[in-house]
Order: structure tokens, then C-alpha cells, then sequence
């Protein structure tokens, strides 16, 4: 595809090209991390819909912003707080009591494997289930944490709170989960 | 680092501490009912979160088309101005991407930011240009910027027919190596 853009260019040099307005380096920022994003988003939200909104707001906002970001190799860290943020405010907006679609996020990874589709999905099924009884900021802390590796000080920025508060509601819900979990086997 | 979860075990251990040690429970953890029970909920939690960790993404969904569409849209045409004797327009995003690609054909260099100001001397059209690059771990820095100096002039005067009266390049990263 992008002719004079080679491959495995690192982020910093994509983000600086991208600022100078290299549409193509950009375009290899968003293929790099556009699926990490809407995994935490379809998480965080439970809908595809609402989530492909976040996502492609996400990276609108940071192409336009670009000038703004101080340090080039923040980007990753940026789009990550700027993803949880959106979402939150999504289900802030959200009228209380909606029924959210459970079945929305369905995991595909056991396709082609018959005799572990079963298993995979019951454990997915349950989890996914699970998470939409944390709190919306535990879910969070805890996506970003166990899911995406991202570190207690990143996660604190996200969701605005300390890396004490942020380790609390990960343990928080890591307890709440390993319950939830316990019945199915 | 413990956490009040109020969520402890009866036998007044933390579940933060049967996760800390999930592998290599204590003495305790592996002849306590209370440990081992708890143990088994969190090897089940982290192998359904191993789960979502590798969950691919919708095969369906072209999220990248999306946004680059709604980007493109976007973009600004920079200013414009016009190429000496041939009434052809030029944008200064152009010529950055003339520099900056002379400046990847050096082995172990990677251009980054390119900032480019024309300005008229001598009645001429004259290019000054800051560019930044990252260089490779093993490079010899001086010579890699060398070689970027020469390339980028003779870009300019070869592809866009303006003198690069004036360079700076910033060597501003250096990637590979231990990393």
C-alpha cells in the first residue's frame, strides 16, 4: 500500500511524520492500534455500535490534535486514556437501567476449532458477564490492566484518580470476578 | 501491596496475596481449604482473561477505511506557492515529503519531523528546512547526517528545482539496539 512508507517504522517516527500532516504514516498508527481500541471499547460499552462511534472519534480527535502532543512516543498512552475517557462518558450518558445487549460481544476465537468452541465461549460468556457487574471504573481499571498491560500510573491518568484508588479497584474486581466465575464448573 | 477488598478468606488471608503467589502458593495456600478454593476461581479468571487478551478483531469490521475517510476529509491543503518559471503549484507538505524521503534512502536513518520555510533571495525562491530524524543504534551519527545533508540537497535541486539554502538536522532518537 504506502510506497515510500516502509514497514515496522516505530511509533515515534509515524507520530512525528503524521504531525508534519503524512496521511499515510498516520494511516499505519490507526491499522497498528485501531483493533486494541475497540477491544476495550466493545468491553467498556457491551454495544459494537457504540463502540466503533468512540473509536473513530478517538482517532479523528488525536489526527487533530496531533500538533498538541508533546511527546511523540506518548501517542499509544494517549489514544488508550482517550478511548476510556469517551466510554465512560458514554455510559455516564447513558439512561440508567438500559438492558444492554450481552450477546453483542461474542468472542469468534474459537472458529475452526469445534471441539474447544464450547469451553471457550462458556468461559468467554462468563467473564464478559461478569465484567458488566463491576462498576464502569473498575471495568475499566481492570481492562486496562489484566487486558491491554498498561501500567497503574497510565491507568490512574485515565480515569483520573491515584495509582492507590486505581490498585484498590483492581483487586476490587478481580475478587468480584474470580466469584462470579466460581459457579460455572 | 495490600488491598482492603472485604472480600478476604476466611482464614484471614488477603486474595490478593493467593493472586500474588497463584503459582507458587506457600505452605499455607496449599493445605488451606479457604487458599485453595480461591486459587482455583483465579487460575479460572486468568485463563479466561488470557482469553480476551487474544480475542481477535472482528473480521467484518473496516474500521480503518472509516477513519482514514473521515481523516482525508479533514486534511488542510497547506499553503501553496509557485514553482520558479513553471506556474506549477507547490505545497511545503510536498517538498517535506521530497526531504524526508531522501533522507530514509540513508542506510540506518529515519526521517521524522520536517519543517520547511520558503522564503525568496536574491529574487530566488530559497528553501530553509529543519529536519529531525531518529538514527539506527549502530550508526555513526556525523556521517549519517553526512549523507542526509548531501541527499537532501540534491533532492531539492534535482525533484523540486529550489535551493536548500539553509538545513538543520536534529538527530533527535536512536532506535535498535537493546531495546
Amino acid at each position: 500500500m504506502a510506497v515510500d512508507a516502509p514497514p515496522e517504522l516505530d511509533d515515534a517516527t509515524l507520530v512525528a511524520r503524521a504531525r508534519d500532516g503524512d496521511v499515510r504514516a498516520y494511516e499505519e498508527l490507526v491499522r497498528r492500534y485501531q483493533g486494541a481500541m475497540f477491544r476495550l471499547a466493545r468491553r467498556m460499552l457491551q454495544r459494537d455500535g457504540d463502540a466503533e462511534d468512540v473509536v473513530q472519534d478517538v482517532f479523528l480527535t488525536a489526527w487533530r490534535r496531533l500538533e498538541t502532543l508533546q511527546e511523540d512516543a506518548a501517542f499509544v498512552g494517549w489514544l488508550y486514556r482517550t478511548t476510556t475517557n469517551r466510554c465512560l462518558n458514554v455510559i455516564r450518558s447513558r439512561k440508567p437501567m438500559t438492558d444492554v445487549g450481552l450477546d453483542s460481544a461474542e468472542s469468534s476465537l474459537a472458529d475452526g476449532h469445534p471441539e474447544r468452541r464450547a469451553e471457550v465461549s462458556q468461559q468467554m460468556e462468563a467473564l464478559g458477564r461478569a465484567l458488566q457487574t463491576l462498576t464502569p471504573e473498575q471495568r475499566a481499571c481492570w481492562l486496562l490492566r489484566e487486558v491491554h498491560g498498561r501500567s497503574y500510573e497510565e491507568i490512574a491518568e485515565a480515569v483520573d484518580g491515584s495509582v492507590t484508588a486505581v490498585r484498590g479497584r483492581i483487586a476490587r474486581a478481580r475478587a468480584q470476578l474470580a466469584e462470579v466465575m466460581k459457579p460455572w464448573r | 501491596m495490600a488491598v482492603d477488598t472485604d472480600r478476604d478468606l476466611a482464614c484471614g488471608r488477603a486474595l490478593d496475596e493467593v493472586w500474588d503467589q497463584l503459582d507458587h502458593p506457600t505452605e499455607h495456600g496449599r493445605t488451606c481449604a479457604h487458599c485453595t478454593k480461591a486459587r482455583e476461581s483465579l487460575l479460572l479468571l486468568r485463563e479466561a482473561t488470557g482469553l480476551l487478551v487474544e480475542e481477535p478483531d472482528p473480521p467484518a469490521l473496516d474500521l480503518t477505511s472509516k477513519i482514514m475517510a473521515a481523516v482525508r476529509a479533514d486534511v488542510r491543503r497547506k499553503e501553496m506557492f509557485d514553482l520558479p518559471g513553471t506556474g506549477i503549484d507547490i505545497s511545503e507538505q510536498a517538498i517535506a515529503r521530497v526531504i524526508r524521503a531522501a533522507a530514509d534512502q540513508v542506510p540506518g536513518v529515519r526521517a521524522r519531523r520536517c519543517v520547511v520555510r520558503v522564503s525568496v533571495q536574491d529574487d530566488r525562491l530559497a528553501l530553509s528546512v529543519d529536519l529531525s530524524v531518529a538514527v539506527a543504534y549502530e550508526s555513526v551519527i556525523q556521517d549519517a547526517v553526512d549523507q542526509v545533508r548531501l541527499r537532501a540537497i540534491a533532492a531539492c535541486e534535482q525533484r523540486i528545482g529550489i535551493r536548500l539554502s539553509e538545513l538543520s538536522v536534529l538527530v533527535e532518537d536512536i532506535y535498535g539496539g537493546d531495546q
